[in-house]
């Protein structure tokens, strides 16, 4: 049995009491927390402590005893499996539940259900009808006030429209507003996990889970994901020293249905570092041609952009800048807290033969000098002789260091002077070679000629042979030279990548390192990049359904025809207002026919008289010189002469423009009959006004002067414009619709018929044949062609039926929207509340396991308390009341 | 769930509360508002059906409307018109203040004792028929057809005019001299003259052949005290004669004769040209009609061009009543005219004169004419008063589709109140029942059992 420690038992107590102690605080703490947003409850890691190991040569009766609990740390109880889910549905939620409130506020606007008289009659719907009424009246009694009454219906219809439009294109700014304030949180978001991963990171490097921070930071992710749908991952990073700390990385959730864009996982937060998201004003055309993997550097597919010129680029500033209707948006670079960028380097070597050095770098191999010499056979030698070599003395002999014989072999005689000259030439190793003796210098490099080492000798001693020396080869050497690298080259690949290439001696070799450097970069996200509530309010305001052009559907997204945002129903209000227009104002205008229906080739009468027909005559307001302001002028906008002077009146032979410049109008009034000479513009105008004065028909003479209308005379004009100041009918839409000017001051009015009777010699004033098409018109089923608002829009029917079946066509596409959106919303909502209680279930603190741990700890606390007695008791025994026997 | 934490109850618990408090507002608002649906959302189907049944509505209440105002314009017309019609026939009863009992009353008086005094009154029974045809229903001329802010029709030179179109305007029939198309041409002397600018009409214009007439000169030179030859159309004199000779007339067959002089009628070109275009603008005007939208389908066809059927012809057209236009005779078929001639027969003779057996025939004549102008006139009249019927019955139609509608929505749009009462009743109990819940899940924990 092993030893045992007198007082190793209170450690033990002293450790269940820490271990208490810190099961009692964590339990507090979940308590305290049982109501902060986002707390994961925790829990502490306790282990049985035991201290010591195993002896060899253990005895069978030693029973180790644990020491106690250690408490190893504290952590948090999530399940990270449910936190994917939980987001994933968030963002489904925040999509949802942003689309459906955005369809919820166009309704507001559209949705007529329940407004208006009757209650429900609607209003914008309710005025086409009561327009329809006051066609009827003006039908069936069309008289001057039923006139006026139509028109205060027109008035109030396309005030209607200008009051939706303006409505619509409010929440449109609105939406923008709420768009940017989503951006804005977003960043905030990124920022907020960039520096708690950073936070979390140096609590980590001291040993600290920073748990409450991890809390933080899940709120936020939780947050991001409502905003978008992403991908978090979690990865051990080192950093040197053999530690290894957690890396977060938020990745957008490919969500992209288009399996070749790449830009739907995008990296948001990377570690220390985060991008920022926003919405450039300008973007860089793209080259829709463009395929990442083209290998031809010229090839057109290798461009990502186009340039003003045409010509393609892949620098984004030198591309051709396009609004950015379709609120793409952008991910900044990816920059840590104190705004440095991330980059990535990853390095090859690759180590250099010496014939790459030698050939590619200008290495010189080194060598040594090596100097021959030839030994001849000696002669003249005798027994016993002794001759010196190298200051060595050679006994020549069967006895001594060479024999006579071996004297006469050139082979063993250079043997014998290698060996004792080596060594006595400094710089230099002499060895034999045959009957050659090799000088060969130590070290490498050239030697002068005139350093040569003195070549072999030998002094005879006592004898008088010789031995023959002859100079052979000659090598002088060679010195080394190191290889040259040239300077690191830093190259810019078209991927953004940089590649480095620079070289490094290592253990005696040479190697070619080539570093590949990512650096982050801007992404310009595709159209379907995120999901989630940013995605919505995007789609909101760039949706444009039917009206989707085939460019956007072809580039941008290929379901953008059966998307629909606030776009798409300011379209179809514009479509609607632009088709109402247009009808009614082909119907207002046309030519005068006679009875049989053929066209009256002139009419006579006062300008009063012919207005009151419905021709069409206009009071003219000149935009250059003002000569002919308020003379009138013809449907063709010539001025109108007076028949005071027919048939050859001055004015009408001139012909005169009311767009005429004065130089243009003064060359036809000199030709006929105006005062000539004139040169300024002054002069020229002067000129002009007395030209009309005596010529043309103002208001002053319209009732009594007759003037003579020419075939084809035109009648009425347009009853709808694009603003209540004038005529012009380019372009008419819902916010823009206004009964024209013309039609406002009653110079034109709702033409009854184009028919004048037997030269007008009979009356028809009340019929009302061009009435009753205005009045069928409201019933007529008209095609609305998306085309004709989009000259590119990809639909080619949004739908065919009357103007009312058209507003109730587009309040049941909505209604149908919103039904959709809703049961969408529900269901992932549902799915979001389920998830969210299981994480409750896991993470969340409940009272009651709170208050059986508090319980559990307190006793554990006072249990070992009692330990610490009950030891000290026997410890006292022990040493206060033993081995006491007999005292 | 494996495990129910007291966070995770309590955000069940707030969700729950909150579906709660939703479906109880849901439910006071529907009950409050009595609709079944607040937006196209909530059941598009039914808003659109229902905004199609509220513009049923509205088009039915508008033509409803035009059509009670046509119905009046007819029954104000109607009334004009049994004045016209009392006058003609019985006014009061009392025949002899009609039309009818004072040329009866001239026909049985030859002696004429009162016939200038029966001349006036038919003039101003005349006189009275046009201005009851020029009355106004609200602005407008109610028999103006389609012209009805002018006056339509006006006397001028006891000439009645209607829209400024005399009314017995008839396109002149040129006599056919050779039954091939030769105009005879009269000089101002009524002779026939190939340079004459008078042309002879076919109306009045009688023939006696060449062997009558040479017979009729022979019987008179027989016995200068037999009835003399009659005046035939003759040529200009040949100085010295102060007579031409009788003008002999070939037709096409051969046959050869001579024109009576009596009783041609002839008219220069450019009055037959204003003739015959009077002519075509009665007849344009005849046909003229003015269509409102009653709810009888209103609609155009693909041309453009009003299916007539789907609308109501709202134009009357006063000679529709009183007739227009000329007889085979050359006698008016109008009331007016037919009176005028009447006048100018009876003012003839003075009282008390006796007037020859021509103008009495005439008379008689123009009495008959009169007779048949008078019943088509009631039969216009109880045409009208079809019509009238016809508009009070479509107004019936209209009232009762109005109604109808109404109903339909209705049935679409609001709400049962039983059960919405029933729905927001429950929901309020189970929002209470919720609330209740709530104050026991807030209070319990093993916390409050600890000493």
């Amino acid at each position: 049995m092993g030893m045992i420690g007198t007082f190793d038992a209170f450690t033990t107590a002293r450790l269940g009491i820490y271990a208490a102690q810190h099961g009692l605080r964590v339990t507090g703490n979940n308590i305290s927390n049982i109501n902060t947003a986002g707390y994961t409850r925790q829990r502490i890691d306790q282990v049985s402590f035991k201290s010591g190991a195993s002896d060899m040569y253990r005895s069978v009766y030693d029973n180790h005893v644990g020491n106690g609990a250690l408490v190893t740390g504290i952590n948090q109880v999530r399940d990270p499996y449910l936190d994917i889910r939980y987001r994933n549905t968030a963002s489904d939620v925040g999509y949802y539940d942003t689309m459906l409130g955005g369809l919820q506020q166009i309704a507001s606007i559209l949705d007529e259900v329940g407004k208006g008289e009757n209650g429900g009659d609607g209003l914008l719907y309710a005025q086409l009808l009561k327009l329809s009424d006051s066609l009827r009246l003006l039908s069936s009694n069309p008289n001057k006030d039923n006139d006026n009454l139509t028109r205060a219906s027109a008035e109030a219809l396309a005030s209607l429209f200008r009051t939706y439009a303006d409505k619509l294109e409010t929440l449109r700014k609105n939406t923008e507003e709420a768009f940017d304030k989503d951006l804005t949180s977003v960043n905030e978001i990124l920022t907020n996990i960039r520096d708690l991963n950073e936070s979390i990171r140096d609590n980590e490097l001291c040993g600290d889970n920073a748990l409450e921070l991890r809390d933080e930071r899940n709120r936020q992710i939780d947050k991001l994901s409502e905003y978008m749908h992403i991908k978090v991952e979690y990865s051990m990073e080192d950093v040197g020293a053999g530690k290894q700390v957690e890396k977060l990385t938020i990745r957008l959730g490919n969500s992209n249905p288009d399996p070749s864009v790449t830009t739907d996982s995008s990296v948001l937060i990377d570690g220390l570092y985060g991008t920022q998201v926003s919405v450039p004003e300008k973007l860089p055309k793209t080259n829709p041609a463009y395929d990442p993997n083209e290998t031809n550097q010229a090839a057109v597919e290798a461009f990502r952009y186009i340039k003003p010129d045409g010509g393609f680029t892949n620098d984004p500033a030198e591309a051709e800048q396009l609004d950015n209707e379709n609120y793409i948006l952008q991910l900044g670079k990816l920059v840590d807290r104190r705004n440095r960028e991330w980059e990535g380097k990853t390095s090859a070597f690759q180590t250099l033969t010496t014939e790459e050095l030698v050939k590619d770098y200008g290495m010189v191999l080194g060598e040594k000098a090596v100097f021959k010499y030839e030994v001849g056979a000696g002669t003249g030698w005798q027994e016993g002789d002794v001759i010196k070599i190298g200051g060595k003395d050679i006994t020549i002999g069967a006895n001594g260091d060479i024999t006579l014989t071996d004297m006469a072999d050139p082979a063993k005689v250079a043997a014998l002077v290698a060996k004792n000259l080596n060594g006595t030439v400094d710089g230099y190793t002499i060895t034999a070679n045959g009957s050659t003796l090799v000088y060969t210098a130590k070290k490498t490099g050239a030697v002068d000629p005139a350093a040569k080492p003195a070549g072999p000798t030998f002094t005879p001693g006592t004898g008088t042979g010789n031995i023959p020396f002859t100079a052979g080869d000659a090598s002088f050497g060679v010195t080394a030279v190191p290889p040259k690298f040239p300077d690191q080259a830093v190259t810019d690949n078209p991927d953004g990548t940089q590649t480095i290439v620079s070289f490094t001696q290592s253990g005696g070799k040479y190697y070619k390192v080539t570093t590949t450097v990512e650096h982050t970069a801007e992404v310009t996200l595709d159209d379907n990049d995120i999901l989630g509530s940013l995605q919505a309010t995007r789609e909101l305001l760039t949706e444009a359904g039917s009206f989707a052009t085939n460019d956007t559907v072809a580039n941008v997204d290929e379901n953008a025809a059966t998307k629909r945002g606030i776009p798409y129903y300011q379209k179809t209000l514009d479509l609607l207002a632009k088709q109402f227009a247009e009808q009614y104002n082909k119907l207002n205008q046309g030519v005068m026919l006679d009875q049989d229906g053929n066209q009256v080739d002139s009419i006579t009468g006062t300008v009063e008289e012919l207005k009151n027909l419905g021709v069409r005559i206009d009071q003219a307001a000149n935009t250059d010189g003002g000569f002919g302001d308020g003379y009138f002028v013809k449907a063709d906008g010539t001025f109108m002469g007076t028949t005071a002077h027919n048939p050859d009146c001055a004015l009408d032979k001139a012909q005169i423009k009311v767009t005429d410049t004065v130089d243009e109008a003064y060359a036809k009034a000199e030709a006929n009959g105006a005062t000539p000479g004139a040169t300024t513009k002054e002069e020229k105008i002067a000129a002009l006004k007395d030209f009309m004065t005596a010529h043309g028909v103002n208001d002053d003479n319209a009732a009594k002067e007759n003037v003579t209308l020419n075939k084809p005379i035109q009648m009425g004009g347009p009853l709808f414009s694009n603003r209540n100041d004038g005529d012009n009918v380019d372009g008419i839409n819902a916010s823009n619709i206004s009964v024209s000017h013309s039609w406002s001051i009653g110079n034109v009015r709702v033409v009854p018929k184009f028919e004048v009777l037997f030269d007008g010699e009979i009356n028809h004033s009340t019929q009302n044949v061009n009435v009753d098409h205005m009045l069928s018109m409201i019933d007529k089923s008209l095609l609305y062609d998306p085309r004709d608002l989009v000259p590119d829009a990809v639909g080619t029917k949004l739908f065919e039926g009357s103007f009312n079946d058209m507003l109730c066509n587009a309040c049941t596409v909505l209604g149908n929207d919103q039904r959709v959106q809703n049961i969408d919303l529900n269901t992932s909502y549902t799915s979001l509340i389920d998830l969210d209680t299981s994480r409750e279930g896991v993470s969340g603190v409940d009272l009651n396991d709170e208050t059986m741990n508090m319980m559990q700890y307190q006793k554990a606390y006072s249990a070992a308390c009692r330990l610490m007695t009950a030891i000290d008791e026997a410890i006292d025994r022990l040493i206060n009341n033993t081995g006491i026997a007999g005292r | 769930m494996i495990r129910a934490t007291t966070g995770g109850v309590l955000k069940s618990y707030r969700r729950n509360l909150m579906n709660s408090f939703i479906a109880r507002n849901k439910a006071q608002d529907t009950m409050l508002s009595q609709r079944n649906f607040n937006s196209y959302a909530e059941d598009p189907a039914a808003a659109a059906r229902a905004f199609k049944l509220r513009k049923a509505r509205m088009t039915v209440e508008s033509q409803y409307s035009i059509c009670t105002d046509t119905q009046k314009k007819y029954e104000t017309g109607w009334t004009c018109l049994e004045g016209i019609d009392k006058l003609i026939d019985t006014k009061n009863g009392e025949a002899m203040n009609t039309l009818k009992g004072t040329t009866l009353k001239m026909l049985n008086d030859p002696t004429g004792d009162a016939r200038e005094q029966l001349t006036k009154a038919l003039d101003q029974m005349s006189e009275t028929i046009i201005q009851n045809l020029n009355q106004k229903y609200g602005e407008n001329f109610i028999f103006a057809g389609a012209d009805g802010h002018n006056v339509p029709f006006e006397i001028k030179d006891n000439k009645l005019y209607y829209r400024g179109v005399p009314v017995d305007a008839a396109v002149p029939k040129v006599f056919d001299a050779d039954k091939n198309g030769a105009q005879v041409t009269l000089n101002a002397n009524g002779e026939v003259d190939p340079a004459g600018d008078r042309i002879l009409l076919a109306t009045g214009a009688e023939t006696i052949s060449k062997d009558a007439y040479d017979k009729a000169v022979q019987d008179y030179q027989n016995d200068p005290t037999g009835t003399p030859p009659p005046d035939v159309l003759c040529d200009p004199p040949v100085p010295p004669a102060t007579t031409g000779a009788p003008h002999l007339f070939t037709d096409k067959d051969g046959n050869e004769y001579y024109i009576l002089k009596d009783g041609t009628q002839s008219m220069t070109q450019d009055e037959i040209d204003t003739a015959t275009k009077d002519a075509e603008k009665l007849k344009y005007l005849m046909n003229e009609k003015q269509f409102v939208d009653i709810g009888l389908g209103f609609q155009e066809n693909e041309d453009g061009k009003l299916i007539e059927t789907s609308a109501y012809n709202a134009a009357l057209n006063g000679l529709t009543f009183i007739g227009y236009g000329l007889d085979a005779d050359g006698d008016p078929k109008n009331i007016y005219s037919l009176v005028q001639k009447m006048k100018e027969i009876g003012a003839k003779v003075k009282d008390g004169e006796n007037w020859s057996d021509a103008d009495y025939n005439e008379f008689y004549g123009l009495v008959q004419k009169l007779e048949k102008a008078s019943s088509e006139f009631k039969t216009e009249f109880t045409n009208m008063g079809a019509g009238t019927q016809k508009l009070k019955n479509n107004s019936d139609l209209l009232e009762e589709n109005f109604y109808n509608l109404q109903e339909q929505y209705a049935d679409i749009e609001d709400v049962d109140m039983a059960d919405a009462i029933t729905s927001f009743v429950w929901a309020q109990y189970c929002y209470n029942a919720a609330l209740k819940v709530g104050n026991s899940v807030l209070s319990e924990s093993l916390m409050d059992y600890l000493k």
